[in-house]
Formats: structure tokens, C-alpha cells, sequence
């Protein structure tokens, strides 16, 4: 079974769903909702209203994937895309793609895709309609619309939300990995959390302020808060290397070691040339408690930069820990 | 003859679901000609009873798509 592709697609594993599917269906924040029974879609016209979305809509990691129309492309591996049915679609990988099911409002027109730098050169912006863009194209002079699901920030509610997050940024970046705050360094933390939360508050997808709001959370102790902004931050953008890292790495401190495991696959999956990535994964089974596992991923890690101290340390750990001669630890290191 | 049957079953919240439409494009494409399209009946799904009565809704329709034997 297959759903269509539109432009910036959400498809979400029905399963993961469960009893919810309805109202996720009744909330969805457009007409674009439909299901195949092994897939829930949603299509955006904006890469920025999805995010939005996703950044509101409480949707756990590895159970939604996005796919987008131009390219095509899909950041999971458990979806494939390709056109069926005379359309451009996605379906569950493995699965059979009959029959192929769209939204009742769907209609297989094509749109135009333009990027951020084609909109800036050619598009003049005339105003907004009910929900709808309105641009002018100078190059053809006919108008063009964009659906969209969230406003748009004025240009001085912008301009101060800037100013709060470079505020918040400046108040917390020296101590973003420090774990013995004094009183005034903690204060220091705490005004730039007050700032970076207000700005979360106004840009719910404003990735790097959640980012740094969870490891402000984990320099004060607070872990399952800073876990719970950190799996935001992954949800909201999950190809900043530095966000999935630090997720996987507050899984691990906040006792939530499967979670941390799936995570660090995921990141090795992503990023495979990462040496460092395929590390942690070793590091993430030894501490997940799949030691077998460990010794053979920290063992094809270490053939890959053998010249590699940290590596080498991790396999001997990993040996060390397999022979009784150490306890498997607990949490990263240097946590 | 060989006969293809496409049609769509449609659900107001999951979406219209179209099938056959794939068996009938890879056949075009092998280079099979379509020589004719047939009604083949509405899609009714039940709803309800009520004593000897069944109350049953129209959820769609389908065609068969007739190619010319290669």
C-alpha cells in the first residue's frame, strides 16, 4: 500500500499511532491527512511549517520519517519512494504497494519547487491570503501561492526573538559542557535558560535554542528535563550530528538505555562516515548491555582509524568488561 | 482478452483508495492496447441492520480495463 508524495511529506508508522491515529487525523493542521493502514501522511508545502509541526505534534523519534517530493528523498530507511500509480508516492519498505491511497481533497496536479535562494531572487511577496502566500514571479509575472500551516513571524517579532537568542546564547555557551557550576555560574545558566525558553515558547521549531535549553538542563542536573529538550531538538532536526550525539549521550545519563541505543544506531546509520559516531554506537551497546555486539562494532570502528587512541582504549574496555575484569558501566563517560 | 480490474474505494477520514491503476500502467507500458472499459459495479459496505433490513453505504466503484490479446 502507498500514499502520495506532495512536496515536504510527514509519514508516520501507523503503529506507533495505535488508538491515536484518529486524532492525529482531526488535528492534523491541513486537508492532507490520509492513510494506507501501514502509513499516516501529512504533506507541507514548506519545509518550515513541517517542522513546526513536528515540533508540536509530540511524535517520538524513529516513528516518523520525512520524504520530500523534490529529489526524491526519505530519511528513513523503513520507507521507500518511487513513483507508483503514475504519481510520485512512498509506501513501507517490503511492503506491497497496492492499492495507493490519497486525502479526499487531493488531486495530482504538479507544484512548483522553488528554495529559499529562488524565492528570495524572483518572488515578490504581495501578501497572504486566508492561509495561503501570495507571490508574484518577476521572471513570468503570473502569481504563485504557497499553503501554509504557520504564520509567519513579523519583522520586529523576529528581530526580537533574535536578539533574545543570542542573549540566551551568550548567557549559557561557556558553560554547555561544565558540570560543576558554582552559584553564580548556575544563576548565569538560569537567566539564559529564562531567555532561550521564550524563544521556544514563540519558535516551537527553533531547533537550536531547545538544543541548548537541554544541555543547560543537564549543566544543572536536571537530566530527564535536558533529556526531554535534547529528544526535542533530534525530532525537530535530526542532521545536526552535535543534537543526535548529545540525545544519544542523555539517554545514557537519564537511564534510558534503549532508547540510546536505537538512537546511536540510527546516528551511525546517518553519518556513516563518522568514525567517531560508530564509537559511540560500541559505546552505546557496552552500555546497553550487548557486549558481543560492542566488541564487534568498537572492533570495524577501530579498523577504520587504527592510529585511533580512544578506539583502542574502548576495545580493551569492551574485552575487559566481557572477561569480568571490569563492571559494564553505566552512563557515557565524562558525564 | 486479458481484463484488469481498477476502480477506487473511498473512506471520508483515511483517504480514496485507488487500485489496479499500476497493473493497467505496466501493461501500456509492455505496449498492450486497452480496447475497452466495462463498468464492473459499485463498492457497498454494511453499516448496519435493522431486523431484515441491512443499511449499507456506496464506499466506491469499479471498472475493468479490457487489453487487446497480445
Amino acid at each position: 500500500m502507498a500514499v502520495p508524495l506532495t512536496a515536504f511529506d510527514l509519514l508516520v508508522k501507523v503503529e506507533a499511532l495505535g488508538e491515536a491515529l484518529d486524532a492525529f487525523a482531526a488535528n492534523a493542521p491541513n486537508r492532507t491527512f490520509c492513510t494506507d493502514g501501514r502509513l499516516a501522511r501529512l504533506a507541507f508545502m514548506t519545509e518550515a511549517d513541517r517542522r513546526h509541526f513536528l515540533a508540536t505534534a509530540g511524535l517520538a523519534p524513529a516513528t516518523f520519517a520525512r520524504a520530500d517530493r523534490h529529489g526524491p528523498a526519505v530519511d528513513a530507511d523503513w520507507v521507500e519512494v518511487g513513483r507508483y500509480a503514475g504519481v510520485m508516492a512512498a509506501w513501507r519498505r517490503g511492503d506491497p504497494r497496492e492499492p495507493i491511497v490519497v486525502p479526499v481533497a487531493w488531486t495530482s496536479e504538479e507544484l512548483e519547487f522553488g528554495t529559499s535562494a529562488d524565492v528570495a531572487a524572483h518572488l515578490e511577496r504581495l501578501g497572504v491570503d486566508g492561509d495561503v502566500e501570495v507571490y508574484l514571479d518577476r521572471r513570468t509575472g503570473k502569481k504563485v501561492y504557497v499553503g501554509r500551516t504557520q504564520p509567519g513571524l513579523s519583522p520586529d517579532e523576529q528581530a526580537r526573538l533574535e536578539v533574545l537568542l543570542r542573549e540566551g546564547s551568550d548567557l549559557v555557551g561557556p558553560f554547555l559542557t561544565r558540570r560543576d557550576l558554582g552559584y553564580f555560574e548556575r544563576r548565569r545558566v538560569k537567566k539564559g535558560i529564562a531567555k532561550l525558553t521564550a524563544v521556544l515558547a514563540a519558535v516551537p521549531d527553533a531547533w537550536n535554542a531547545c538544543w541548548m535549553l537541554g544541555m543547560s538542563y543537564r549543566g544543572l542536573g536536571d537530566h530527564t528535563r535536558a533529556l526531554e529538550l535534547l529528544r526535542r531538538a533530534y525530532v525537530i532536526d535530526s542532521h545536526q550530528i552535535d543534537v543526535g550525539r548529545e540525545y544519544a549521550g542523555q539517554c545514557f545519563f537519564a537511564g534510558a538505555a534503549e532508547e540510546g541505543v536505537r538512537v546511536s544506531r540510527e546516528l551511525h546509520a546517518r553519518f556513516p562516515a563518522d568514525v567517531g559516531l560508530h564509537s559511540n554506537l560500541a559505546l552505546a551497546l557496552l552500555i546497553g548491555g550487548d557486549l558481543a555486539e560492542a566488541a564487534a562494532v568498537a572492533a570495524a570502528a577501530l579498523a577504520r582509524e587504527p592510529a585511533d587512541a580512544i578506539t583502542r582504549a574502548l576495545v580493551d574496555f569492551i574485552a575487559d568488561v566481557r572477561a569480568g575484569r571490569r563492571p559494564r558501566p553505566a552512563r557515557m563517560p565524562g558525564m | 482478452m486479458a481484463m484488469v480490474e481498477v476502480g477506487i474505494r473511498i473512506d471520508l477520514v483515511k483517504g480514496v483508495a485507488f487500485f489496479g491503476i499500476e497493473a493497467v500502467n505496466q501493461r501500456i507500458a509492455a505496449g498492450g492496447r486497452v480496447i475497452e472499459v466495462r463498468p464492473a459495479g459499485a463498492i457497498l459496505t454494511k453499516v448496519g441492520a435493522e431486523e431484515d433490513d441491512e443499511r449499507v453505504a456506496l464506499g466506491g466503484c469499479q471498472f475493468h480495463v479490457v487489453f487487446e490479446d497480445a
